[in-house]
């Protein structure tokens, strides 16, 4: 592909994220919520395959647009909550907080910015890249991170029969 | 082997009452605990015929369950011994225990805490014939220990009633204080002799040990202090009268007949010790004296049918230490066996008499019982007889063997002492009878009558009240049925003293004996008819001589020297200790350090508003904060 | 086109979806907004693994915290539907039991 189509592509995905991201935390409609917020998995989907990861990519439809995005809905749906005067908080301290928080958050960036290309700049001089295809993430995954691995399929199971326990109804709720 | 079942029998009836008893009805919890003290009580009888038939070298049976303690200094088995000493001891106990379980049977029939009662009766009889049979002093300290924690929980058994807990702690605690010296003379003698077993105590002492005097002095001083305690000796006998508190079966097996002798059986075990102690043996004497008359005169002063029997025991046993003071234990071991028989019957006795007025215990609320009560008057009167030292009565023949012992020991001032003794005994048990018994009638209500059950043991007791005394004769020899029963234990021990009674003549003895006979008949009369015939004129002399009266009431006085003594100054500290280290230094510490963590807490609580977004705040500003120092600060 | 742009849109995101946690009183929405700046991570990750370090491991870490995530959204939903339950309201500024 060329740079000047991979250009465009970038700009296309990077306004649409963006855009779509304040939609998720702007929407009043918990539904529309969800919609900008598969256009941004989406989106995101598109630059793994920009940066050459298509396995990430592919990931990146199954399991979040797959499963989480459904998963929401239908808790939205399950609930059917009233959310009216439930967008956002009119205090002032409130978004005080926001924007000092966003201000931290560009600054612990920038650091950790600043601290990566210290060391590792080299690389992107260079031009550096990494075979990343799936025969080479599955030897790394099966070998170097197997333990990770298998210690997050625990994760999934605790997380399953957690989330089992906690919406199982108690006698008490049901009196 | 059958050995062992002597304490197992007990045992056995304490689990099965104790465990499965709740679903038991009274006939079969009764069952139960008549049959764990009867067929020990068989066993005994049959080992106790065999004794008699062995020879003289085979008289003790021993049996080792399996060793205890085992250390370089000391290894304690638990063994099992069963000598002519700890024979009659064991005979004792089983024979009086059955009677009385017998006749608790009836006495309780209406208490809720039936089955309780015989959980602790049984276990007391077990613990009892640990403490009789053990073949060493740390055994024996078990069963001592246990034999007072049942005293404890029998005496404070009506526990909702405050003054029954108060009497059981009470006990618990003065007998504490001789326990204390238990453990110190057992340690002493660990020390000195290294093993505790009472055969090889007695082999010791035997040879040339070359063990200082002091030291011997000491520990059967320590030793002597335990039994103090348990035989409730002057000034440790406090506890005794209050622990009248118990129900009378209790008192009567256990604080007359049983358990408070231990002291003097102790005593007679630890003989080959006390024997190269002479200062302790003039010091139990004394100790003996002083408890003998001082609890008779007390018994004088009572008006409560049981605390005159309670301070009468004590005084009785006050006799059993003259005795042992004396060095004839033999002596000392009869009288424990006839006023165990005697006594039982009277507490007995008192216990049909309280039965029959409904809890009465005044004995100036009573009159004229015999009237009403044919047979427990004429057993109760046996009973007095025997413990005033009447003849033929089985407690004249053991007095009086105490009495020329005391006087060939100690000579005559000490002997008039003693006689001064019986014959105050003599005068309370003819004040006892002629009030309670005889005289005009005070009581207003119904009497009904005690049933064959209560009676049936008050006529066996009275039967061997009478007839025990034949083991004492013939009289004025040491060679008396009983000794002859009780062999060679004392051997060593007694044997320069029959030589020195072969030596004398008896003719003193036989006069004096003649001479204390009729003074003390005609005492007993004398306060027989004062009390029943001639009550008004004894009214107005104990009314002229008042304080005097309430004296002896109180027991010369000796609950409130103790209170002043020990008592109110304890008091004094545990208040301070309340008042300044508890309530200031500790509770201050604590409330303050739980004070210091509120305040804190609260500061740091301000902090939690509960609102989800300012904890993510919360946690990016750490994050910013550590990244922040991380790289601009840390070079 | 390299490390630089993916990284601000990186930045952008997360701080998107910190805004959203921030002044958002959904439940729902506060954890799409986790959602967010996981995904903003993610692309952080991958960039990295691409651009700088020229290694897959950072795509391994994408795949973990993409099970992670998935586990936290089944957790979070339970949590969320147990608090509707027990509040009838998605509303955090009323859920603040934990207030001190």
């Amino acid at each position: 592909m060329e740079a000047i189509t991979q250009q465009i592509i970038f700009w296309i995905l990077g306004i649409t994220t963006i855009t779509a991201a304040i939609g998720v935390i702007a929407a009043s409609n918990t539904i529309n919520s969800v919609m900008s917020l598969l256009v941004v998995m989406l989106a995101a989907a598109g630059f793994y395959m920009l940066m050459g990861a298509p396995v990430v990519a592919l990931f990146q439809i199954i399991i979040y647009v797959g499963a989480v995005l459904v998963l929401f809905l239908f808790i939205i749906m399950l609930l059917n909550p009233d959310a009216t005067g439930l967008s956002m908080s009119r205090k002032l301290s409130v978004w005080m907080a926001g924007i000092v928080s966003v201000g931290m958050t560009v600054v612990i960036g920038w650091i950790f910015w600043q601290s990566a290309t210290q060391t590792n700049m080299q690389n992107v001089m260079k031009n550096h890249v990494c075979s990343c295809t799936i025969h080479d993430i599955s030897v790394v995954l099966f070998s170097r991170h197997l333990l990770i691995f298998e210690l997050t399929s625990l994760l999934l199971l605790v997380a399953a029969v957690g989330a089992l326990l906690m919406t199982k109804k108690t006698r008490e709720d049901r009196s | 082997m059958s050995l062992y079942f002597l304490p197992l029998a007990p045992a056995l009836g304490v689990l099965i009452n104790g465990l499965a008893g709740k679903h038991f009805s009274r006939q079969m919890i009764a069952i139960v605990a008549v049959t764990a003290v009867g067929v020990p009580l068989l066993i005994a009888g049959w080992l106790c015929y065999q004794m008699i038939l062995a020879p003289a070298t085979t008289k003790a049976m021993t049996a080792t369950l399996y060793q205890w303690i085992s250390t370089t200094a000391v290894s304690i088995n638990i063994g099992l011994l069963l000598d002519p000493l700890s024979m009659v001891m064991v005979l004792v106990v089983l024979f009086i225990g059955f009677f009385i379980h017998i006749y608790s049977v009836v006495y309780m029939k209406e208490d809720p805490g039936f089955r309780r009662f015989f959980v602790y009766m049984n276990l007391f009889i077990f613990f009892m014939i640990i403490l009789v049979m053990a073949d060493n002093l740390a055994l024996m300290f078990v069963g001592w220990e246990g034999v007072g924690l049942c005293s404890y929980l029998l005496i404070g058994f009506r526990h909702e009633k405050k003054s029954a807990a108060d009497a059981g702690r009470k006990a618990f605690v003065v007998n504490r204080i001789g326990d204390f010296g238990f453990i110190l003379g057992i340690l002493l003698v660990i020390v000195t002799f290294h093993t505790v077993q009472f055969s090889e105590l007695s082999k010791i002492l035997a040879s040339h040990h070359g063990i200082s005097n002091l030291t011997l002095t000491i520990a059967a001083l320590l030793l002597f202090t335990g039994a103090m305690g348990k035989s409730a000796q002057f000034p440790l006998h406090v506890w005794l009268p209050d622990a009248m508190e118990g129900p009378t079966p209790v008192s009567a097996l256990i604080h007359a007949a049983t358990m408070v002798n231990a002291g003097v059986y102790f005593m007679c075990r630890m003989a080959p010790l006390l024997q190269q102690a002479p200062y302790v043996l003039t010091f139990i004497a004394v100790i003996g004296l002083i408890t003998a008359v001082y609890a008779a005169l007390s018994a004088l002063g009572q008006d409560d049918i049981k605390k005159v029997l309670a301070y009468s025991t004590i005084s009785q046993i006050g006799f059993m230490f003259i005795a042992v003071g004396s060095g004839i234990f033999t002596a000392g071991m009869f009288h424990l066996v006839t006023h165990g028989i005697f006594k039982g019957l009277l507490f007995l006795g008192a216990g049909a008499v309280m039965h029959a007025l409904h809890g009465e215990l005044n004995i100036y609320n009573m009159g004229d019982l015999s009237g009403h009560l044919k047979i427990v008057a004429a057993t109760f009167f046996i009973g007095l007889l025997a413990l005033a030292g009447i003849f033929p009565l089985s407690g004249f023949f053991s007095k009086d063997a105490i009495l020329w012992g005391a006087f060939e020991q100690y000579g005559s001032w000490y002997w008039l002492l003693a006689v001064v003794g019986a014959l105050i005994t003599a005068l309370y048990c003819g004040k006892l009878f002629g009030v309670a018994f005889l005289g005009k009638q005070n009581f207003s209500g119904t009497i009904h009558k005690p049933d064959a059950v209560i009676t049936m043991p008050l006529a066996v007791l009275a039967f061997c009240a009478v007839g025990t005394g034949v083991f004492g004769l013939p009289m004025f020899t040491p060679n008396t049925l009983f000794s002859r029963i009780m062999g060679s234990s004392f051997a060593p021990t007694e044997a320069g003293h029959a030589v020195a009674v072969a030596a004398g003549s008896h003719t003193l003895e036989i006069v004096l004996t003649v001479a204390v006979s009729i003074i003390v008949i005609t005492v007993f009369i004398i306060a027989l008819r004062i009390f029943s015939i001639h009550r008004d004129k004894a009214a107005l002399f104990s009314a002229s001589y008042r304080k005097t009266g309430e004296f002896l009431h109180a027991g010369f006085g000796m609950d409130g020297l103790y209170d002043l003594l020990w008592v109110r100054p304890y008091e004094w500290i545990a208040q301070i200790c309340h008042t300044v280290i508890d309530r200031i230094i500790i509770d201050g510490t604590v409330n303050g350090t739980g004070k210091m963590a509120n305040a804190t807490g609260g500061l740091f609580s301000a902090l939690h508003s509960g609102q989800l977004r300012y904890y993510a705040v919360s946690i990016l500003a750490g994050v910013f904060t550590f990244v922040s120092v991380t790289y601009f600060l840390i070079p | 086109m390299g490390i630089y742009h993916f990284f601000a849109i990186g930045i952008i995101l997360f701080s998107i979806g910190l805004i959203g946690f921030i002044l958002r009183n959904n439940v729902i929405i506060i954890l799409m907004s986790v959602e967010l700046m996981l995904n903003a991570v993610n692309l952080l990750f991958v960039a990295f693994s691409r651009y700088l370090y020229a290694n897959p491991d950072g795509q391994i870490y994408v795949f973990i915290i993409m099970t992670v995530a998935a586990a936290e959204v089944a957790v979070g939903l339970a949590i969320i539907v147990a608090l509707y339950r027990r509040f009838a309201t998605l509303d955090v500024s009323k859920i603040n039991q934990l207030k001190g």
